[in-house]
């Protein structure tokens, strides 16, 4: 079975040390104060060739005709595939165009009738699979991250949401409506959004990736950084939910610091609730004077987050149990530090 | 082949938790027309809803009314061979003209010339305001999203992007005010609450370019934003009094228009070819403003004096933030067997924000004001992958970041001020990730990862300090079969001197679905536990009227959720095809054995403790008959069921029957 860059044209089938070297050596040396790192190139390309396997060479490429002859089911409507113009119409180099592009070298394969002696990507390791998509896609720039990504350490690999021949739609070609291929792993989330309150993604209005980047994203510019690790930013650097709630993007006069240091998730579940606001606790004072504590060493100044003066306000009476009918502008205020309008 | 019983799989999946739309019971054909190969297919029809109980909540969660409507429309249109002017177009459409929710997409291309995609979507809710005066804070508010993106020559070496977003809201919003009592004193008692009729709109306009060149990829983006919200000022005539001592009001209005811009600009460049080594860069800077205005008149009654006496209010600020954020990844894959990936990134964000406010009439107030909060922050992540046979990988990673949150902070009225002098922060936080992932075959598949880490000075007291979380998930493929289970943990303590903040919520389920592609069976069921356990210290503010209490108090939050959910599909005979599902979410509250568990009302309080979670049943039982009248003629008639009901103070909750008929026609 072909690893990753594997023998026998594991995908693709121009991963071969020797044609690395050459282009990557054609490219440096384009400028002569690049010729150390050619030096550097030359040196660490065969380390990179190891492991690979030589390719067979009895295995020749054969033209994407030759497959259509058993595969008629398969290269029929394939015009409208995505996939048809830079691979499909045969004005590629033979590694690059065809069924071979993604498949390999077919001789072997055509000669035998071995389905082994061919690539097959539902056989192949989740990073095998990865690998070969990447060869052209890697420049994308929605795919930046992929190799960091959690899908892509968790071993899922591309066709496990996507399908090339047998995709549903147009566009992305998916396995299915988008929704249900993340809702096929990500079931605790369908739960999420089976709830009273939550964001209209089963009701059509929303879709997963308006807030997430399944093939990775960079590290959020809120809380620490590390989590999570695969939403999207809305205008290259702020929190996804400013991109459709606009009104707590702000600047504000006076800001509410957790907002932009945390983020929006300490107070809310974006995916669903069964609270009203998707907030993290049915009544708002719990979760307010959870952080607002007078504890010392905590806050923007680390000194404390002051707590409400006990002189004022009366838990005892229901009407100070919802902070934010008075705080209104619990977001951000233009006009009052303590967010009253 | 596989696609049939994904395809059905999907089918069945998403009628089980989409409220009644078209499930795909009528396959569209496709034909032939002037070197294009068409496809489509459209269902139509009336759907009706008999709502009881909560009407405002149903409202806000659900919100399906009477009315015509589409159900789903698909068009395909694919070139068959490449010499028209488009190689592919398609149109989808659902919930025009009646339904509270609505998405549009269009898509066009013409591969090496452009690519043209479009998306509209239209969300209609009731937004769930505090309970105000006159039941005004039932009224609806809109929502709708546009976005079209045009790349000029795709697929080719360098691709001009354009783009337009635009997003609106309207509707509702809720403000309050402070009012004085007859003694000009002022208590939490004294806030009216009233409603303001906001207008929200902002327009995105962005350019760029992708280019490929020397084995490279360079994305340049830049884009600005503009934004503007008006609130229209309201009349508070007669609002009446939440205390007895507070003067009446006679009439308030307010004004409050806020305006301003976002430019920002992305450059990212990355390798398109990762050989041994690859890497990518990607660098954005945002400079965000907004002005605001505020104009206000209030009157009220002074009863003893038999006058009326008038405040107004008049403020005008700037806020400014320029954030810039950017980071660097470098790939290695020294051999087939690894990969690792090494990631920095920094972060800067400094918003300053100035006001000047006056006030006049019933009490004088003139005062400025200034705000500045800085947070910067610079994060490591280096992680590795391995994987010594094709059926086992290990993955391990170690997290760093490193961040500083400054702020300052200056008042004065008149010639007298104070201030705080610039202060700062710093917090950083470790972790470490470890993880593996076993593929033995036979369409099994399981993994496991744990992370465990620890933050010296948190923000907050519910900040991450000392966390370990631990997830499992596993998974069996067959034939018709398919099964699975997954496990998530996340712990959270974080101590002080005194008192402690802890958190635990996890999350498990198990799934299974089965699918016999020849009789047309398709079964989907899933359980799902999430549960949730957190204790925090709060101050005690319950005055109880005793001769003491003590100053703080503890709060235990709970949630015990259970989600159940199944559907079936099946085709008992030609031409007709039956779908029901059912899901179920049951938040049990605190732990059994809590005073606020379901037994009770969700809240409870002894004195130092408040126990509190949200006791509630949500279920949505549903089926739709599909039956084939003519080739491509399908009547459709379906029904759904949404039961909601909390035992929490209020007892809120409501049941609608939602049903529809409809035609589904492919052409």
């Amino acid at each position: 079975m072909p690893e990753r860059r594997g023998a026998n044209g594991g995908p693709p089938a121009r991963a071969v040390a020797g044609d690395s070297r050459l282009v990557l050596s054609v490219h440096l040396m384009r400028g002569a104060p690049e010729f150390a790192l050619v030096v550097l190139a030359a040196a660490l390309v065969p380390l990179a060739a190891l492991g690979q396997g030589a390719p067979d060479p009895g295995n020749q490429f054969v033209g994407g005709l030759v497959c259509q002859g058993c595969h008629a089911e398969v290269s029929q409507g394939f015009r409208a595939n995505p996939h048809y113009e830079p691979a499909g119409k045969g004005s590629q180099p033979p590694d690059r165009t065809g069924c071979e592009g993604c498949h390999g070298p077919g001789f072997l394969h055509v000669t035998s009738a071995d389905p082994e002696k061919i690539v097959g990507f539902p056989a192949l390791a989740p990073s095998a699979t990865q690998d070969g998509c990447l060869q052209c896609h890697s420049g994308d720039f929605g795919k930046m991250h992929i190799r960091r990504s959690a899908h892509s350490t968790g071993e899922v690999g591309c066709t496990s949401c996507h399908s090339i021949h047998s995709a549903q739609g147009f566009g992305p070609l998916l396995v299915g409506e988008q929704r249900e291929v993340c809702y096929g792993c990500h079931r605790e989330i369908r739960a999420r959004f089976e709830m009273p309150f939550k964001h209209r993604v089963n009701e059509g209005a929303m879709e997963c990736t308006d807030c997430h980047n399944p093939h990775g994203a960079p590290m959020a510019t809120w809380g620490t950084a590390h989590s999570p690790r695969m939403v999207s930013h809305a205008f290259g650097n702020d929190q996804p939910c400013t991109k459709c709630h606009a009104d707590k993007r702000g600047p504000f006069v006076h800001e509410h610091a957790p907002v932009r240091a945390e983020g929006c998730h300490s107070c809310h579940e974006p995916h669903g609730s069964a609270n009203a606001r998707l907030l993290n606790r049915p009544m708002a004072f719990t979760l307010c004077l959870e952080c607002h504590s007078d504890i010392a060493g905590f806050g923007p100044r680390g000194e404390s987050i002051p707590g409400p003066s006990r002189f004022f306000h009366n838990l005892s009476d229901p009407a100070f149990r919802d902070c934010v009918l008075c705080h209104a502008r619990i977001h951000g205020s233009n006009v009052d530090r303590w967010f009253r309008r | 082949m596989k696609a049939l019983p994904a395809a059905l799989l999907a089918a069945a999946m998403a009628f089980g938790q989409q409220p009644v739309t078209s499930s795909g019971d009528l396959r569209a054909g496709s034909r032939e027309v002037g070197g294009y190969s068409v496809s489509n297919s459209v269902e139509a029809g009336y759907r009706f809803a008999e709502v009881g109980g909560d009407t405002d909540l149903y409202r806000a969660g659900v919100n399906y009314g009477d009315g015509m409507r589409l159900f789903d429309a698909r068009v395909r249109v694919d070139s068959l061979d490449g010499k028209g002017v488009l190689d592919g177009f398609s149109l989808r459409s659902a919930g025009a003209p009646a339904d509270p929710y609505q998405a549009h997409t269009v898509r066009a291309e013409r591969d090496g010339v452009f690519r043209y995609e479009m998306q509209y979507r239209l969300n209609r809710y009731h937004n769930l305001l505090p309970t105000l005066w006159r039941g005004e804070h039932g009224l609806r508010t809109e929502r709708s999203l546009q976005a079209h993106d045009l790349t000029l020559r795709p697929g080719t070496g360098f691709e001009l992007l354009l783009g337009y977003d635009r997003n609106s809201r309207a509707g509702p919003g809720f403000a309050s005010e402070g009012v004085a009592d007859s003694f000009l004193g002022f208590d939490a008692r004294n806030f009216l609450r009233f409603r303001t009729d906001l207008r929200q709109r902002n327009n995105q306009y962005r350019g760029g370019f992708s280019a490929r060149f020397a084995g490279l990829a360079l994305t340049v983006l830049h884009a600005v934003d503009l934004y503007e919200e008006g609130g229209r000022s309201f009349d508070a005539a007669g609002v009446p009094s939440a205390a007895s001592n507070i003067q009446p009001v006679e009439s308030l209005s307010r004004s409050e228009p806020f305006h301003g811009r976002t430019p920002y600009t992305t450059a990212a460049l990355r390798t398109q070819k990762e050989r041994w080594i690859g890497f990518n860069a990607r660098y954005v800077y945002s400079s965000g403003y907004r002005n605001s205005t505020l104009l206000e008149s209030l009157t009220v009654s002074d009863p003893a004096a038999n006058a009326s006496t008038l405040r107004e209010t008049f403020v005008v600020g700037d806020a400014d933030r320029k954030q810039s954020s950017g980071d660097l990844t470098v790939v290695l894959l020294p051999s087939p067997r690894w990969t690792v990936t090494n990631t920095t990134s920094f972060h800067n964000t400094r918003i300053d924000g100035q006001a000047a406010f006056l006030e006049t009439g019933l009490y004088d107030n003139e005062f400025m004001s200034f705000e500045h909060l800085g947070i910067r922050r610079v994060s490591n992540a280096a992680e590795a992958s391995f994987r010594p046979v094709r059926q086992f990988s290990i993955y391990g990673a170690h997290r760093h970041s490193e961040r500083r949150i400054r702020s300052s902070g200056a008042l004065r009225f008149g010639d007298f001020g104070f201030g705080r002098e610039l202060e700062a922060v710093d917090n950083g936080i470790r972790s470490g990730a470890a993880g593996v992932r076993w593929v033995p075959g036979g369409g099994l598949r399981a993994s496991f990862d744990f992370e465990a880490g620890r933050a010296d000075r948190p923000l907050a007291p519910t900040s991450e300090r000392r966390f370990h979380n631990e997830s499992a998930r596993v998974r069996w493929r067959g034939k018709s079969l398919t099964a699975g289970g997954f496990f998530r943990r996340r712990l959270n303590d974080n101590p002080t001197e005194l008192l402690a903040y802890s958190s635990k919520s996890q999350a498990q389920g198990l799934h299974a679905s089965w699918v016999d592609s020849d009789a047309g069976w398709v079964v989907d069921a899933s359980y799902s536990l999430l549960d949730m356990d957190v204790s925090a210290s709060i101050l005690n503010l319950f005055d109880l009227g005793g001769p003491s209490r003590p100053d703080r108090g503890r709060s235990v939050y709970g949630s015990r959720i259970h989600n159940l959910h199944l559907s079936v599909r099946a085709i008992p005979r030609e031409g007709v095809t039956l779908s029901a599902g059912y899901s179920l979410t049951k938040d049990l509250g605190a732990r059994r054995g809590d005073p606020a568990s379901s037994e009770s009302q969700g809240f409870a309080f002894d004195g130092t403790t408040i126990v509190s979670g949200l006791p509630m049943t949500y279920q949505s039982p549903q089926c739709r008959l599909s039956i084939r009248v003519r080739e491509n003629l399908a009547w459709n008639v379906g029904w759904q069921y949404y039961g909601y009901a909390e035992r929490f103070a209020g007892l809120r909750g409501y049941r609608a029957h939602v049903g529809y008929t409809s035609l589904s026609l492919s052409l």
